[in-house]
């Protein structure tokens, strides 16, 4: 099986700062992927490159078959790769059900409004936050936020999406209710790629995983094999971890 | 509650219409020379307020050249009658195209570049203002550093007859201005800018086009600043760089947006109904330094008890007597 979505030696700097270094990535249709490491090793710059919002340095972005290494974000959208934002990004003007909609009409079924209110309606309803549809965003709570995140970035009927600590700040019960969600998008065939820097909370849902570290790839593999890897134990989890795993 | 995407647009469509046939009848009942070329001024304001709110209030994109486009308008009318024969309606086809293209070539250039985004937008508007004015002031088939006699130019021609003729033409052009207005706001071209407004970066993520909306939004409003510079050149009978391409008129339009209100169409024509009425009231009072000083008051008052503007406000109340209504 070819991959849905492969990046080749993409280094990203800004100014003199290297914050890619030559990173592999690559994605198969229907897998959810671990992307980790820790504060600074350049997770959420290697999801900008992937969804367009930075360009890259040098390096090349396929996605199902077709280079999209200078393509704008726009049209990364319609080809089918959605994204959250760490710190949610509601528009505040809109309401909860127009925020998603706004991603049903320009995303690449282009839907009309009616259509895409429509869309809003069930995408909201998937993601459990039905009932504030009709609320401005300023009233909801910050698990309402990542969870409106997500609808948004569904309602654009992506084959990959790209969540950025989605989980980050919630509660265990509100964890995990989101991990079910994300375990149902592999389910329908969209490809996930999942940020999180703590380790185990992804290797609990991935089918593979990729450790960046000072923005070089440090690790790939199944969880198992990460989490046995002595380079990510040394360099990231620190002798606590391997303490605690023994 | 889902204010963009009530489903009203052909009757706010209708209802321009409507307006502008109310207008033009408004045009035989004129007692007197006065009130039409109050009249004619009037909808000048408001084409400027509405065609620079659709542009910079829907998208958030400040521009200070909105008088760039007006101003080429007046040029752009006196030099097809100073070189030509053809009527007024073809000076005015130019005025407007000659404000359209220019603001869709800065567009092009201006929009290419997320390092433009912002306030250096505004900085950028603000600059192109002096650039034009030192071409036109320097060109000699333009301008010339002199001024244009336009008055003369006109002759005998149907426009300069009366100030009911500039009110008709200014009626007509508030017509297609408030309908590429609600356009502007209702449709998805609406939506496109207003999601652009909130957060640039995540309209795009969610598959908007953002330097296409953009592009044909600003063009939009230079093309129609630039289409109310034909009549005003001809109302004017003089025209210069430091009146046309006055910075008056960005800050004027800016104040009346901003007094009316921003998240509504019509929030320019209400904020430009206020400032020149209460001008034109306040200088039958006394001077005119007086009448500036209370309408600058006027709008520091607005921005604190309204902060979304006239137009808010008016919606917040709708708001609160809904809620009641449902819960008696």
């Amino acid at each position: 099986m070819s991959a849905l979505l492969e990046c080749s030696a993409i280094t990203k700097r800004f100014g003199g700062i290297v914050a890619l270094n030559g990173v592999d990535f690559s994605v198969r249709q229907g897998q959810i992927v671990g992307l980790v490491g820790p504060n600074g090793s350049g997770k959420t710059t290697l999801l900008s490159c992937i969804a367009g919002s930075l360009g890259v340095t040098a390096g090349s972005v396929t996605f199902a078959g077709h280079d999209i290494t200078r393509a704008k974000p726009h049209t990364r959208a319609h080809a089918g790769i959605s994204r959250t934002f760490q710190i949610p990004r509601p528009l505040n003007s809109f309401s909860v059900a127009e925020n998603v909609a706004i991603a049903a009409m320009f995303g690449r079924d282009a839907l009309s409004k009616p259509l895409a209110l429509e869309r809003a309606a069930t995408v909201l309803d998937r993601v459990g936050i039905s009932k504030h549809h009709a609320a401005q965003v300023s009233s909801l709570t910050l698990h309402e936020r990542k969870f409106l995140e997500i609808a948004r970035a569904l309602a654009l009927d992506p084959k990959l999406i790209l969540l950025d600590e989605v989980l980050g700040g919630l509660n265990p019960s509100e964890a995990a209710e989101g991990m079910e969600l994300i375990a149902s998008l592999r389910d329908d065939g969209v490809s996930v790629v999942y940020i999180e820097h703590n380790v185990k909370a992804v290797s609990a849902l991935a089918d593979y995983m990729y450790v960046l570290n000072r923005g070089q790839n440090l690790a790939e593999g199944t969880p198992q094999e990460v989490l046995a890897n002595e380079l990510v134990i040394n360099a990231y989890l620190g002798g606590g971890a391997r303490a605690q795993g023994e | 509650m889902n204010k963009l995407f009530d489903l009203s647009t052909r009757r706010q469509l209708l209802l321009v219409v409507a307006s502008t046939g109310a207008l033009l009848l408004l045009a035989f009942a004129f007692p007197n020379n006065y009130v039409a070329t109050f009249a004619f001024q009037l909808l000048t304001w408001i084409i400027l307020a509405m065609s620079w709110s659709l542009f910079s209030g829907n998208s958030g994109y400040a521009s200070f050249g909105h008088g760039v486009f007006f101003g080429l308008g007046t040029y752009a009318t006196a030099a097809v009658f100073r070189f030509t024969d053809l009527p007024f309606g073809v000076a005015l086809v130019i005025a407007g195209l000659t404000g359209g293209v220019l603001a869709l070539l800065v567009g092009l250039a201006v929009f290419s570049s997320a390092r433009f985004a912002g306030d250096l937008f505004g900085l950028i508007t603000l600059a192109l203002a002096f650039i034009v004015i030192t071409i036109v002031s320097n060109v000699p088939w333009l301008d010339g550093g002199s001024g244009v006699f336009v008055r003369e130019l006109v002759g005998d021609a149907w426009i300069g007859r009366s100030a009911t003729n500039l009110y008709i033409v200014g009626a007509l052009l508030a017509g297609l201005t408030a309908i590429v207005a609600v356009l502007a706001w209702k449709t998805r071209w609406g939506a496109a800018l207003q999601a652009i407004r909130e957060d640039e970066n995540v309209a795009e993520s969610l598959g908007v086009a953002t330097y296409r909306h953009k592009v044909l939004a600003f063009a939009a409003s230079g093309t129609l600043a630039g289409l109310i510079g034909a009549p005003q050149a001809v109302f004017l009978g003089y025209i210069e760089v430091h009146s046309v391409f006055a910075l008056n008129i960005p800050l004027f339009v800016l104040m009346m947006v901003i007094l009316g209100g921003i998240g509504h169409w019509w929030g320019a024509v209400i904020g430009a109904i206020v400032v020149v009425v209460l001008r034109e009231a306040l200088l039958g009072l006394g001077s005119a330094d007086i009448a500036q000083i209370v309408v600058g008051i006027a709008l520091i008052a607005v921005i604190i008890a309204m902060p979304h503007g006239i137009a808010g406000y008016i919606e917040k109340l709708r708001a609160r007597k809904r809620v009641q209504e449902v819960s008696p």
